[in-house]
């Protein structure tokens, strides 16, 4: 899905006049991006969608300040980080997991986290599983790390993107993802079956 | 090159921007020593399959919209509720202070009946009719060169400060009792703090300094642009009274801050105020 910067443009003057349905339709526009990021971070349904609310709170109190100059999306993404990175830290501070994360989809309410892959062929199984311990090792990285690794190599921001959304100069972000790759690869080379080294 | 350095490359060699001399370096390692390359190649495969996750579907909640929606509008409510009180609130409390008054009164001619005295009731009178603060009020502060925000007990309540608008949190501060809280900027350039209630209401914003003084001598932007630009020039705080983001078109002449700049705020002229050496407000 893109959207073009002219179509962000206008809406976000239009929110600016105080109009509320535009709002409404660039909440449309980018709540599936979001939310897309927002579940790689956590890999919970009811926390994503928790931060991608809260996220277009802080949009709406602070659009009035937004002038245009860096793209809308990489503003978002620097306030869903911000978001994510906020609801961590309070967790922090009461550590509850709950087992009991379910999602509504359009066949009704199905569990999320502890999906069985089912008895579908072995390179689906196979698949499933090193997705899974993909997620597991970035889910033991710390959230700063976790942030820049989705949004380099999965939301597929650049490194200037990456630097604007997390006010990072270009050079300490370079060097902070090559750190956060060399871990994540510590982490997944333990698992030796599915990462042998050669 | 030893291994720890090579590990720094790792990306660089994979993204294809290493130069020419420390790429063959690096290959040149590679070839010595069998182990730095295998954690390369693992490297590699890492990414590769961190790459792999944009492929799997992610299915969206078919209730996000509505979801975000109604945590919106909950927070526009509650917004201006808080801000103003409507005309039933307002009745409400008009109501209960009627009540209040005539319960008053009443106890106030019973102890007159029981004691004979003559005491007036106007005070009673007085407490009863008064209207309770509902958000908390910041008041910024300057003393010994450092700034700060003040608070009044307000039991209950609670504040977030935010490093930028929509940045992270960076302190909440609890008002059961009074609270006095420094601000402080460690960055080269100006930065501002915004202050809002528990709610995500805003209250106020407060730019500081940075270490490094710079000259933005004229602008347009918004009024946090403007004083970011002050604070930049003169190496002062500025309390943004009003919106921070409404358009703002200013230019600074001269030593003084109060006399120096001429800004417009949305057709507005806007003033400068010095509250102290360190702390000015611009309205």
């Amino acid at each position: 899905m893109s959207h073009s910067l002219s179509d962000d443009g206008v809406l976000i003057r239009r929110c600016q006049q105080g109009d509320r349905t535009a709002f409404d339709d660039l909440i449309r526009r980018h709540e599936r991006r979001a939310y897309q990021y927002a579940f790689r971070l956590t890999s919970n349904p009811e926390e994503a969608s928790d931060i991608v609310a809260d996220a277009f709170i802080r949009i709406y109190n602070a659009l009035q300040s937004f002038r245009s100059q860096s793209a809308f999306t990489t503003w978002m993404y620097r306030i869903l980080t911000n978001c994510y990175l906020d609801l961590k830290k309070k967790e922090r501070n009461r550590p509850t997991v709950s087992l009991e994360s379910t999602m509504q989809t359009a066949s009704g309410e199905v569990e999320r986290q502890f999906e069985d892959p089912g008895e579908g062929p072995d390179v689906e199984v196979e698949r499933f599983a090193r997705e899974e311990k993909v997620q597991d090792a970035l889910g033991q990285l710390p959230e700063y790390q976790r942030a820049m690794l989705v949004m380099y190599h999965v939301e597929m921001l650049s490194y200037e993107q990456i630097a604007e959304a997390l006010d990072l100069p270009l050079g300490t972000v370079k060097s902070r993802l090559n750190r956060a790759r060399l871990s994540l690869r510590e982490l997944l080379v333990r698992d030796e079956e599915l990462f042998v080294i050669e | 090159m030893n291994a720890p350095k090579a590990r720094e490359y790792f990306s660089a060699y994979r993204d294809g921007s290493l130069d020419k001399g420390l790429k063959q370096a690096l290959e040149r390692k590679f070839q010595e020593d069998g182990l730095l390359r295998a954690e390369y190649q693992a490297f590699e495969r890492a990414l590769k399959e961190l790459e792999g996750l944009k492929n799997q579907p992610i299915e969206v909640p078919i209730d996000l919209h509505e979801r975000i929606s109604a945590r919106l509008d909950k927070h526009v409510y509650e917004t201006k509720r808080s801000a103003k009180p409507g005309l039933v609130a307002w009745w409400r409390q008009l109501a209960y202070g009627g009540v209040a008054v005539v319960a008053i009164v009443g106890a106030v001619f019973a102890v007159k009946a029981v004691s004979g005295g003559g005491g007036s009731g106007a005070s009673f009178l007085g407490n009863g009719g008064k209207v309770q603060r509902v958000r908390p009020n910041p008041v910024i502060v300057e003393s010994a060169g450092k700034i700060s925000v003040k608070f009044d007990a307000m039991p209950g309540s609670k504040v977030n400060l935010r490093d930028g608008m929509g940045g992270p949190i960076v302190e909440t501060l609890d008002l059961d009792t009074a609270v006095e809280f420094e601000l402080s900027n460690s960055s080269s350039n100006p930065s501002e703090t915004v202050i809002e209630a528990a709610d995500g209401t805003y209250l106020t914003t407060v730019v500081l300094p940075g270490s490094v003084k710079q000259d933005v001598p004229t602008g347009n932007g918004t009024v946090l642009d403007c004083a970011k630009a002050i604070s930049a020039q003169f190496g002062v705080a500025v309390h943004i009274e009003g919106k921070p983001g409404d358009p703002a078109d200013w230019s600074i002449s001269g030593t003084n801050p109060v006399t120096s700049v001429t800004a417009k705020f949305q057709d507005k002229n806007a003033s400068v105020v010095k509250l102290s050496d360190k702390l000015y407000r611009i309205r």
